[in-house]
């Protein structure tokens, strides 16, 4: 009979590999899409139509592609031999700038949703642009995002597994190997429930930051 | 001593004139009352007097600062200062003049994730740059003159219409400046709440603090209002003493206007 | 230019990689006891002896019944011939015993020549099963013995990669264990990019993949002198039964050369066969 806790060990031995870009990804993506949330905003037309662009390419094409492009395009666009350690980097620039494309058009249309009302309350009160964007708009934004960015956290948590495509072997991958090498699928049903707990404490951890900020309507 | 003036101001939008020519001045402690009917210009005049928008031609003073507008070659002046626009929004020359006026507006525009206290208390602690305990006294007096002392703690959400307004009549009054502008205050509001409103108003005005309220309401302009100015098609068609325009309009139109609320 | 095809072509096959870990059609095979009764009074027996338990060569089907790549071969053999095909699952360790005794008449069974080649008459080697190493045309690795200290990259779940993990094959163990690393790929486009791009130093695939990409992309690969595992397969005769082999091995070669050959091999593509098949050097 498999042994399953030697199976829920091996599993979990990739989870690290998981976890690592789970956690690099939404450390840089979520400031980094707020960063281009404002050009794609911006009232200089090129700069708006360039960021706008680059948004919709990332978003436009799977971050399967974009990591074979950020892992092998080095070598064969630029010929620059980077070897395996640029395999990590790769990984974590790919999602991350695809994920910042996503949260900058979640920021962007949150942004947007603030009344102008506020801006105007806040320009005759004195309040520099800098002023009215960090005490007024970004907190109240916030609020506004919290559920589109729960989703995409969630949806991060499974993408990891894409990471294989650059020969990463992260936990789904890990799983899939043990389950080849054992002929059962107990390891992909391990591996699903690595997936799903993780996501429900990333559900529960939103869902307390939403309340947080229920205080106000 | 005159505490605002503006002079020929012009403005278009999309290449139709909302405002020809339009002047008029405020003198300390008076108050004076907008009218005219809706698109007739007067909510676009007090958002220039507030630079929500620029005039196409024409100059404003506040105290002994004068702005002259003319947007045909681009340019705002400040005193000796020449601005472009841009540059104005981020000048501080601009925050200090802004500092001399507060603005209500129709719709409370009150910082919803802010409790009532810090509404008032932050564009002076962090604009004004003043000290902290010192803002504190004055928010809660101002508070407690607004019927809200029990309210500090709470959340605009969690306020009536006419509680939130008295909170923005707070928070400008908090910044002490020279003159208030009101628009149209009362609009969002019903019935019972305007009166509420409106005595406040008046209360400020026993108190002689300068102000220029854009308003429908023809008896509160009537009896709280020294001046009224009367806008129609952009223009300031008759200006007068307020108890004097009101019951006696010397203009046609003005006539026309009034017989309109008297029906 | 032609490394950016390879390039490219990977990119435009990105999503079928995702798809390539397990779709495929299940063609089955009907074979032996289906065999329509000639109208020869009696048509001669052609016994093939072979493993029951070793698919895709020849293996029992849920229903029973006998299929595989060897058994079509056979039957296609016996069709051609007008003798009535006999499958004969055998005890594999009794193999030389049912050989000799004329129980059967050839074991093809994926019968490994490799180490066997005085025993039995052979004919030509017709699939290879082989795991070679390749590397970057212009690296410094030439042996077995180089790759110490290197990456080394195998596909996920291919023979390669089980047999460097075979903790029981000392030798192979044992080198395993030089790497710097062993890294797994999805696939082999992707191996082979990896490889070319200085991601890895050495890739272990079977030989045909091998062969395939060396054929495609001159110059940028070379492939050890050294392979990580030799095996080949042919058909085994009693020894000295060279006119029965001789038979066979020219009716094989008929086959191929009409393209029967390949069409039965395309059935297991599954199995990568046609990859393997190694026929096409002997057949003149």
């Amino acid at each position: 009979m498999i042994n399953l806790n030697s199976i829920i060990i091996q599993v979990l031995g990739g989870a690290g590999a998981s976890l690592l870009i789970f956690f690099s990804t939404l450390v840089i993506s979520l400031p980094l899409g707020l960063l281009m949330a404002f050009p794609r905003m911006s009232k200089i037309k090129p700069i708006n139509y360039i960021f706008g662009f680059v948004i919709s390419l990332l978003r436009g094409t799977p971050l399967m592609l974009q990591l074979i492009v950020w892992y092998y395009g080095p070598y064969y666009i630029f010929g620059a031999t980077l070897g395996l350690s640029w395999r990590v980097p790769a990984i974590i620039i790919g999602f991350s700038i695809n994920y910042a494309a996503y949260f900058a058009e979640i920021f962007r249309s949150g942004i947007q949703s603030i009344p102008v009302g506020q801006y105007e309350a806040a320009s005759v009160l004195g309040y520099s642009r800098t002023q009215t964007f960090f005490k007024i708009v970004f907190p109240q934004m916030l609020k506004r995002v919290i559920p589109p960015v729960t989703n995409e956290i969630i949806t991060l948590v499974k993408d990891t597994s894409l990471a294989f495509v650059i020969t990463y072997s992260e936990m789904f991958t890990v799983a899939k190997q043990i389950a080849a090498a054992k002929t059962t699928i107990v390891p992909l049903f391990v591996a699903g429930s690595f997936y799903y707990i993780f996501n429900y404490l990333v559900a529960f951890v939103m869902e307390k930051v939403e309340k947080a900020f229920n205080y106000y309507k | 001593m005159k505490i605002f003036e503006i002079k020929n101001c012009k403005k278009c939008f999309n290449g139709i004139k909302v405002l020809d020519d339009v002047s008029f001045s405020v003198e300390e402690g008076e108050v004076v009352a907008i009218i005219g009917s809706s698109g007739s210009g007067k909510t676009t005049l007090l958002r220039i007097c507030t630079f929500l928008e620029y005039m196409d031609n024409g100059e404003m003073t506040y105290l002994s600062d004068k702005i002259v507008s003319s947007v045909n070659d681009k340019a705002v002046y400040i005193g000796q200062n020449t601005l472009s626009l841009d540059a104005l929004n981020k000048n501080k020359e601009l925050t200090r003049i802004k500092s001399y006026f507060g603005l209500v507006f129709q719709n409370f525009n009150l910082f919803p994730h802010w409790t009532v206290l810090k509404n008032v208390m932050d564009a002076a602690v962090s604009v004004q740059k003043r000290d902290k305990d010192e803002v504190k006294e004055k928010a809660m007096f101002y508070l407690k003159k607004m019927g809200l002392e029990n309210k500090s703690a709470s959340y605009p959400c969690e306020l009536s219409g006419g509680q939130q307004q008295r909170v923005a009549i707070a928070r400008a009054l908090c910044l002490e400046p020279k003159i208030i502008f009101f628009d149209e205050p009362t609009s969002a509001l019903d019935p019972e709440l305007t009166s509420e409103i409106l005595k406040v108003i008046k209360e400020l005005a026993k108190e002689k603090r300068t102000m220029v309220i854009v308003t429908h309401e023809m008896n509160f302009a009537r009896d709280v209002a020294d001046r009224v100015v009367f806008v129609d098609n952009g223009v300031v068609v008759e200006e007068g003493d307020a108890y004097e325009l009101i019951t006696n309009p010397q203009k046609e139109r003005t006539k026309r206007f009034l017989q309109k609320y008297n029906e | 230019m032609k490394n950016l095809k390879l390039f490219v072509s990977l990119i435009s096959i990105f999503a079928v990689v995702a798809l390539a870990a397990g779709c495929g059609n299940k063609t089955t095979a009907q074979v032996s006891e289906t065999v329509p009764e000639t109208t020869q009074a009696v048509a001669k027996k052609f016994i093939v002896g072979f493993d029951a338990e070793y698919p895709p060569y020849g293996y029992i089907t849920e229903s029973g019944t006998y299929e595989g790549f060897d058994l079509d071969l056979a039957q296609e053999f016996c069709n051609r011939k007008g003798y009535e095909f006999v499958a004969q699952p055998i005890d594999w360790d009794s193999k030389d015993l049912e050989l000799n005794s004329g129980n059967i008449d050839c074991i093809w069974n994926g019968f490994t020549v490799t180490g066997r080649e005085n025993d039995y008459t052979w004919t030509v080697p017709y699939v290879d099963n082989s795991i070679v190493l390749v590397v970057k045309a212009d690296s410094n690795i030439n042996a077995k013995a180089d790759l110490a200290g290197k990456v080394v990259m195998a596909q996920a779940g291919s023979s390669a990669l089980t047999a460097l993990e075979d903790e029981s094959d000392e030798e192979i163990f044992a080198l395993a264990k030089s790497f710097k690393s062993l890294e797994q790929c999805p696939d082999y486009n992707n191996g082979f990019m990896s490889l070319e791009s200085g991601m890895v130093d050495c890739l272990a695939v079977d030989i045909g993949v091998a062969k395939y990409q060396l054929n495609n992309s001159k110059g940028v690969f070379k492939q050890l002198p050294e392979n990580l595992s030799s095996e080949q397969y042919a058909i085994g005769f009693k020894k000295g039964n060279t006119a029965l082999k001789d038979e066979v091995q020219s009716v094989v070669f008929d086959m191929y050369k009409d393209g029967t050959f390949m069409k039965i091999a395309n059935k297991y593509s599954d199995f990568s066969l046609p990859d393997m098949v190694c026929l096409g050097e002997y057949v003149k």
